[in-house]
């Protein structure tokens, strides 16, 4: 038990980030990633239009990504997302079913951003490692 | 149900019954709720007379659209029907609809600019206290967003400024609006002077507004605002000045009384003009740390009256206060529960509301209440709500058309269960 328990908690260790291969950013502050997440920042440094995509809320690895790249609580996005939609500010990240959709999303849609679990093997695009528990 | 909330109903669910949300071709999506309550309350009309054996009569219907012509244009746009007992009536209304352009964003700031009818962002909740899913609980704190002016403050036909900017860790947004929008005036009236008066109507009013939330690097978690809002009211086409006269003194005569003493009794009935100035100060504050968030806000409203009695130009000014704290629990990602204790004081220096005391509703000048909550997403696009409210004192008792006729209670509970559908 003890040893499936350490499985699984390092397969959801700070989910990495993708980026399509258009997006030059070596690393992102959580601060600002998380900014992107809430679809507060509309465009990348280099002017091309952001592109989320996330897992469904109620995965582990969005949980996860929330909690430990954008050190905010799940629940608070979700917040914002609603309050956008329902007062004409914004729209919520366009959700993709599994990781291979994530990973084939952002490596096909210029200016995407996404995330998949760390052990997840990608391709194709920019991958950023969240720090080591 | 009238016939456009109906048209509306049924366009919505037709709408939502092959998919989930539509997302249309990927830059533009359509949204809506349905949301229907059962109201019980058992002491006091809440919102007309059926409230008091349990009413179905609060329902609200929304749907939602946007369309991103490019990344920086936006257009969007809701439609909005509200049966809120004998308050509102459920006709379809416009609750937004807007035109979006981000002048400019980069990783240091943002600034963009919206035009035509927009919400104002006042507090945490005033830009969505119609919108169910939004709402802490059923519904909004009643002491910070009371109703008096609700209508007023939705939102603006006019211009909207609205920017953020990164100091290191720390994000700052804010919001500037001006523009008008057309007043309840028997809102208003009921909260000058307890009743209605026999003519007089608001234009539209002018509204500046200022909105600023900070989101501090050093707590991610804390979100901290302020919210400014100046709004100025004039009541048109009150009765004239001789015939306010003539009926203060046949009221006078028949009453037997002195003619001070009718018109200190009736006041409203022999208005001849009235304007009111209101600057709304709200101080917002929210902490989130893993399953609880914490909540708090406090209002402070000044008011400048001006009004005209059977031509007598009378003048005051008032200071109404509110606040509430709010804790909420979310022990899964599909459950919310909360506990609120709130206070309203029409006048902050009248706490036991004797001031403000009137005939049929002794008890309007304040209001102090606990509220239990709790929403369960029992299944994918659909909520459970529930809400038990014990209150003292009726400041936030909806007024509606026919509350004269009725006996107020000082101590007044209200119960709500209600299923709200999303997508």
């Amino acid at each position: 038990m003890v040893f499936v328990f350490a499985a699984s908690s390092n397969a959801f260790a700070s989910p990495k980030v993708l980026l399509n291969e258009s997006v030059n950013a070596e690393s992102l502050n959580f601060a600002f990633l998380s900014q992107v997440f809430a679809m507060q920042v509309r465009r990348w440094p280099n002017g091309v239009p952001i592109e989320v995509f996330m897992l469904p809320k109620n995965s582990e690895v969005h949980r996860e990504f929330v909690l430990r790249r954008l050190k905010i609580q799940p629940h608070q996005l979700d917040r914002i997302w609603n309050r956008m939609l329902f007062t004409g500010t914004g729209k919520a990240p366009t959700v993709v079913e599994s990781e291979a959709d994530m990973l084939e999303m952002v490596r096909t849609t210029p200016g995407a951003i996404g995330y998949v679990s760390v052990g997840f093997p990608v391709e194709g695009v920019t991958a950023l490692e969240g720090e080591r528990p | 149900m009238n016939a456009s909330a109906s048209v509306l109903l049924a366009s919505l669910l037709s709408l939502a019954l092959p998919a989930a949300a539509l997302d249309l071709n990927g830059n533009s999506e359509i949204h809506g709720f349905v949301n229907q309550a059962y109201l019980y309350s058992p002491d006091n009309p809440y919102g007309g007379p059926t409230a008091e054996n349990g009413s179905f009569k609060f329902r609200e219907v929304g749907l939602n659209g946007f369309v991103e012509l490019t990344p920086d244009f936006r257009l969007a746009g809701q439609v909005l029907s509200r049966r809120h007992g004998s308050v509102d009536d459920g006709d379809a209304r416009i609750d937004f609809l807007l035109a979006d352009y981000l002048v400019l964003s980069n990783e240091s700031m943002a600034f963009g600019i919206r035009a035509g009818r927009v919400k104002n962002n006042i507090g945490f909740y005033n830009a969505v206290r119609d919108i169910p899913s939004a709402r802490p609980g059923y519904g909004v704190p009643q002491s910070v967003y009371f109703d008096t002016f609700r209508d007023s403050l939705l939102s603006i036909n006019g211009v909207n400024l609205y920017g953020s900017i990164f100091a290191g860790d720390t994000h700052i947004s804010w919001e500037l609006s001006a523009g008008e929008q057309s007043v309840d005036s028997e809102s208003v009236e009921y909260y000058a002077f307890g009743r209605r008066i026999p003519q007089g109507e608001a234009d539209d009013v002018p509204i500046r507004l200022f909105h600023i939330d900070v989101r501090p690097g050093f707590q991610r978690n804390l979100r901290l605002g302020l919210s400014l809002v100046d709004v100025s009211i004039d009541l048109k086409d009150t009765q004239s000045t001789a015939g306010a006269q003539a009926a203060l003194i046949a009221d006078a005569m028949d009453a037997g009384t002195a003619m001070e003493a009718t018109l200190a009794a009736n006041p409203q009935r022999y208005v001849t003009g009235a304007s009111i100035d209101g600057l709304f100060a709200l101080a917002s504050a929210q902490y989130s740390f893993e399953k609880w968030v914490l909540t708090a806000e406090y209002l402070n409203v000044e008011t400048d009256f001006d009004v005209q009695l059977a031509g007598l130009d009378t003048s005051n000014t008032n200071t109404t206060e509110a606040y509430y704290l709010q804790i909420e629990w979310l022990p899964t990602p599909l459950v919310t529960a909360l506990v609120r204790y709130e206070e309203l004081y029409l006048k902050r220096d009248d706490r036991s509301g004797g001031e403000s005391a009137i005939d049929y509703s002794p008890y309007r000048g304040f209001g102090k209440g606990w509220t239990l909550g709790g929403k369960w997403m029992f299944a994918d696009h659909w909520t459970l709500i529930g809400q038990a409210s014990f209150n003292e004192g009726t400041a936030w008792l909806p007024n509606y058309n026919g509350i004269e006729n009725e006996n107020i209670e000082k101590y007044w509970d209200y119960y709500v269960l209600s299923l709200n559908f999303q997508f």
